[in-house]
């Protein structure tokens, strides 16, 4: 007796299953799969081990080698999860989390002896896979995730199925055939599904360096980040979208230097906006930002800015803060007042005091600078103001992106002896030599320009466009814009930095970065295409939140009430949950498809049939066509020849043709002459 | 392979009796309504069973970890991840349930067996849709057969092996058929009664054989002509007749083939008799007369049963010997 066929499954399931060949070659490639996005949560040396224990997997299933002890399988496993906090730490956030997660997701191959085992490892799967969404959102990531649950499913089912060996594609075209049914439902549900707020407060730190501006800006800073081709954030305007010289886009404002670097304003003596003290001006921008992670606060806005969409406020520096620092991408609207005056009637004391600041001692010769020019144009802001940006202009100064490197007295080095400098130097120096006559002014730092897109009516603004500048508070107008970079390099505010460097140190860092092959007009096309694409995947599906759900929600419902909402909700998803019953339970394969020689040979019969000739149930053609033609001898010829035809076509000819294959080539054409002349004998045919 | 199916039947029968009578025997009464014993047994939605499996529980917590995780990491992709899990779940109870409703199952033929071993039960699945039936599991009576498919086959035939412990008539209970395919997050079941029953002849158990009663005897008996007990005389060698049966002494004086003539009582043939077995109780007797039978139709001789009650005249060859199993069966 074949003892194994009558085992039951509770003794299987004790004793290890067979697993089946496919299923083990999907849980393989699973696992690979699912850990590939987060090989940088790892120290490198993991994926080293990781290899080993899949090889290990591996040979416990061609039966060469047995799983290890209890003992050796605890010492990997605890040596995997000190390595991960080693390299990350600490044992909390994401990144050192999900190495975690997947250093126990590997490790537990080395005990997938049973099938419940296996099922812990496909659910794990799951875990891995959605993980990578904390750290990237984008469609192409998402199209990836999908296709990697294809196989989860797959995995699955060839766990599921009894047949020891069968093709690798029959699981995923059962799986595909499943996420597909699954996926209307899933749409009604990420759409209406009710969003509640978050049930506790995370502290999402990721540990990735992002590349994007700080909250202190050295010499050079700005520098390094304008070497990088990364999107800082997309920004979508309603009606008129502003010309280049005015995209200020405003981070924040910088208001301590210690004679080397530029602090940024602290958040904590930042007083709201005064509402008094603005005056918005006629022309309005309208517009909304899709802001990438910068885990800082700052919400970029063109000034003065009304922002809705999102917990911000609107701080006295005219920067916006958002409620925490972004570890994720968002998106908010603004309405924009370009022509803003603000703090016309005057500065309070405090802050008067904090935007003359200046360290004590230290570039003695720029004050010295400084003072003697503002005597010269007798003791006129404006006019003084003038007179540096045409000095600027005027003497051998050089916009580059590689300055010297600038000893103790940075303002003095730059001013007198190299002169070559980015956006950084010059508004820093500016705001130095205003200070030092006793003018308010304060350096601003954002990002100028804007990429525009051809297709979306949106901006793309990289990294590559961070920006300094200077403000500077006049009497009678408020806080007023200077560029003094425009004076060195003015086709940095009209075109943006690609033209405007006088060496080629632009996108020094990466040689192969498509911004450098934005010439070739194909290229640049699919780039912008690629980002269109991105653009709108984030804009209707990434950001898609509570806010967006309630509009929704007004948009379907007019009045939203809780009734509605379930009623709504509750319905769509009934509808659709009965639509894919109905197809599933109801359809069915169609029977097989008649060919054309049958669907021929049924009509003949019909036509003799009309006769009062029908053919009996289970009659061969051959028996019919002799009863046939006794009835209607006048057609004898004819229905035999149909016949004749017909059972060439059906029976002879198939062996005739796998036979003659190799030779004959025209064998296709045979049978088409013979089914030609089947029809036209069938047409022609009318028994009288 | 029997020790496991003991202890799996052994396991059922005290998940039964954990049940009290009244609560078990409305539950049959239950079942019997709504799922009607018969020959033939379509699967539809009135007789299927659906429950998630421990999997299947598994794989929701995970959803439901992963939709508290979306919403407090504000991640409307891992929200949109967990909405994905419960859709493939509803997809999945929707399959599961469709993979099993449209079979088709046919009561077939059954084979006697001795109690204690396990008696033959045909049955056909087949397709009553076009559709495929995956991994279709059947458990019977303790009998857990080799998970099925229905693919590219219309019809395929399934031998169950039921162990059996008593004598008599085995109605076996309701048939259980599962399947968790396509995900094995949901079981789809069904309990269906199939109109199959089978006979089970007691154990045989061995014996001596009772010394012949001497109330027959060689007297007072028809004569049976052609018997080979006592010896009549010589006739001419026919062709048929045995070489064992040749009188070699005469043909050796003669050189003429003779066939000795032997004749036989009636009285000879042997009656197994319900008093005459040792055993003391009923069942251990039946058991006892199961042995003698086989053994007599093993050795040729005819024989006869007799029962309080019943009585089989004297004969010999397979039907015969059906014939006594069958009524020491059903006794």
């Amino acid at each position: 007796m074949k003892a194994a066929h009558a085992k039951p499954e509770r003794d299987l399931r004790r004793h290890g299953f067979p697993m089946p060949r496919t299923a083990f070659v999907l849980l393989l490639a699973i696992n690979v799969l699912a850990v590939l996005p987060h090989t940088e949560r790892v120290p490198t040396w993991m994926l080293l081990a990781f290899g080993c224990v899949l090889l290990w997997r591996i040979q416990v299933f061609r039966e060469r080698w047995p799983f290890p002890s209890k003992w050796l399988r605890l010492v990997l496993v605890l040596g995997g999860f000190a390595g991960v906090i080693f390299y990350h730490g600490t044992v909390f956030g994401p990144d050192a989390g999900v190495g975690l997660l997947i250093t126990a997701y590997l490790f537990k191959q080395l005990e997938m002896a049973t099938r419940r085992d296996a099922f812990l490892v496909v659910i794990l799967s799951y875990f891995v896979l959605a993980t990578e969404f904390l750290f990237s959102r984008s469609l192409y990531t998402t199209i990836y995730v999908f296709l990697v649950l294809i196989l989860i499913t797959a995995t699955q089912i060839a766990l599921n199925q009894s047949e020891p060996r069968i093709a690798i594609a029959r699981p995923l075209k059962v799986s595909l055939k499943l996420v597909l049914q699954s996926i209307p439902l899933m749409i009604v549900l990420f759409y209406l599904f009710p969003r509640i707020g978050p049930l506790w407060q995370l502290n999402l730190n990721t540990q990735q360096n992002r590349v994007g501006l700080s909250d202190r800006m050295s010499p050079g800073d700005i520098a390094n980040l304008s070497r990088s081709g990364e999107l800082a954030f997309r920004a979508e305007f309603q009606g008129a979208i502003p010309p280049h010289r005015e995209r200020y886009w405003r981070a924040t404002v910088f208001d301590r230097f210690d004679g080397r670097t530029w602090y940024a304003v602290d958040d904590s003596v930042l007083v709201p906006l005064d509402m008094q003290q603005l005056e918005y001006g006629v022309r309005r921008y309208q517009y909304r930002v899709y802001l990438e992670p910068t885990s800082q606060r700052w919400l970029m806005t063109l000034p003065a800015a009304q922002v809705s969409g999102i917990d911000a406020k609107s701080t006295d520096a005219l920067s916006v803060l958002a409620q925490s620092t972004l570890e994720a991408a968002v998106s908010y609207d603004v309405t924009s007042f370009p022509d803003y005056r603000y703090q016309r009637a005057g500065l309070n004391r405090l802050d008067y005091s904090r935007y003359l600041q200046l360290p004590v001692g230290g570039n003695e010769q720029s004050r010295q600078y400084a003072r003697e020019q503002f005597r010269r144009q007798g003791s006129d802001p404006a006019r003084f103001i003038d007179s540096l940006l045409r000095w600027y202009h005027d003497e051998e100064f050089i916009y580059t992106l590689n300055p010297q490197r600038l000893g103790r007295n940075t303002i003095d080095e730059f001013l007198f002896q190299t002169r070559r400098g980015y956006c950084s130097h010059y508004a820093g120096a500016f705001v130095f030599l205003l200070r030092s006559v006793g003018i308010p002014a304060r350096l601003v730092g954002g990002y100028l320009g804007g990429e525009g897109h051809p297709l979306g009516k949106y901006l793309l603004v990289h990294q590559y466009d961070a920006h300094a500048w200077a403000e500077v508070w006049l009497e009678g107008q408020g806080w007023v814009r200077f560029d003094p970079t425009g004076a060195v390099a003015p086709n940095r505010i009209e075109f943006g930095p690609l033209d405007s460097t006088t060496d080629d140190s632009f996108l020094r860092e990466s040689p192969l970065s498509p911004e450098r092959l934005r010439n070739l007009a194909l290229l640049a096309q699919a780039r912008l295409m690629v980002d269109y694409v991105d653009y709108l995947w984030f804009k209707n599906v990434a950001s898609y939140d509570t806010e967006a759900q309630n509009r929704l929600f007004r948009d379907l419902l007019g009045q939203v009430t809780p009734q509605r909402i379930a009623a709504l909700v509750g319905g769509l998803g009934a509808a659709i949950v009965l639509v894919l019953a109905l197809s599933i339970l109801l359809r069915h394969p169609p029977a097989r498809k008649l060919d054309r020689a049958d669907r021929l040979y049924l009509r003949f019969c019909l036509k003799l049939q009309q006769r009062g000739v029908a053919r009996a149930a289970g009659e061969g053609p051959q028996d019919f066509a002799k009863r046939a033609a006794n009835t209607l001898p006048a057609q004898a010829a004819d229905i035999e020849a149909i016949t004749a035809l017909y059972l060439n076509l059906k029976y002879a000819p198939l062996q005739k043709v796998a036979h003659f294959k190799p030779q004959q080539s025209n064998t296709g054409d045979t049978l088409g002459r013979l089914e030609k002349e089947l029809a036209q004998r069938v047409r022609a045919f009318k028994p009288s | 392979m029997s020790s496991s199916m003991s202890t799996s039947s052994r396991a059922a029968e005290s998940r039964f009796s954990a049940l009290s009578r009244p609560v078990r025997a409305r539950w049959q009464r239950w079942l019997d309504r709504r799922i009607p014993p018969g020959r033939e047994v379509v699967l539809d939605q009135r007789r299927i069973f659906i429950f998630p499996t421990l999997m299947g529980f598994g794989y929701l917590f995970t959803a439901f970890l992963l939709f508290i995780a979306g919403i407090n990491y504000d991640n409307s992709l891992i929200l949109n991840f967990s909405f994905f899990l419960g859709s493939l779940f509803v997809v999945a109870i929707l399959q599961t349930f469709s993979n099993l409703s449209g079979l088709e199952i046919t009561a077939g033929t059954t084979e006697p067996a001795f109690a204690g071993t396990e008696a033959k039960f045909n049955l056909h699945l087949g397709k009553s849709r076009r559709k495929d039936h995956c991994s279709i599991l059947l458990e019977w009576h303790g009998f857990a057969a080799e998970p099925r498919n229905l693919i590219d086959a219309e019809k395929i035939p399934v031998q169950m092996l039921l162990p059996t412990r008593n004598r008599g008539v085995f109605h076996p209970e309701r048939l259980k058929i599962t399947s968790v395919y396509p995900l094995g997050l949901i079981r789809a079941w069904t309990w269906i009664a199939l109109d199959m029953e089978c006979l089970v002849y007691p154990k045989p158990v061995v014996c001596e054989l009772p010394p012949q009663a001497q109330q027959g005897g060689k007297d007072g008996k028809a004569p049976v002509p052609e018997g080979n007990e006592d010896f009549d005389g010589l006739r001419a060698y026919q062709e048929t007749d045995s070489l064992n049966t040749v009188d070699w002494k005469a043909y050796a004086r003669s050189g003429d083939l003779y066939t000795k003539r032997f004749h036989g009582y009636q009285a000879e043939s042997r009656w197994l008799q319900w008093d005459q077995v040792p055993a003391q109780y009923a069942e251990l007797k039946l058991s006892q007369l199961c042995f003698l039978v086989l053994d007599m139709a093993r050795g040729g001789t005819p024989f006869g049963l007799q029962l309080p009650g019943v009585k089989i005249e004297p004969g010999s060859g397979p039907e015969h010997q059906k014939r006594c199993l069958e009524t020491l069966a059903r006794f």
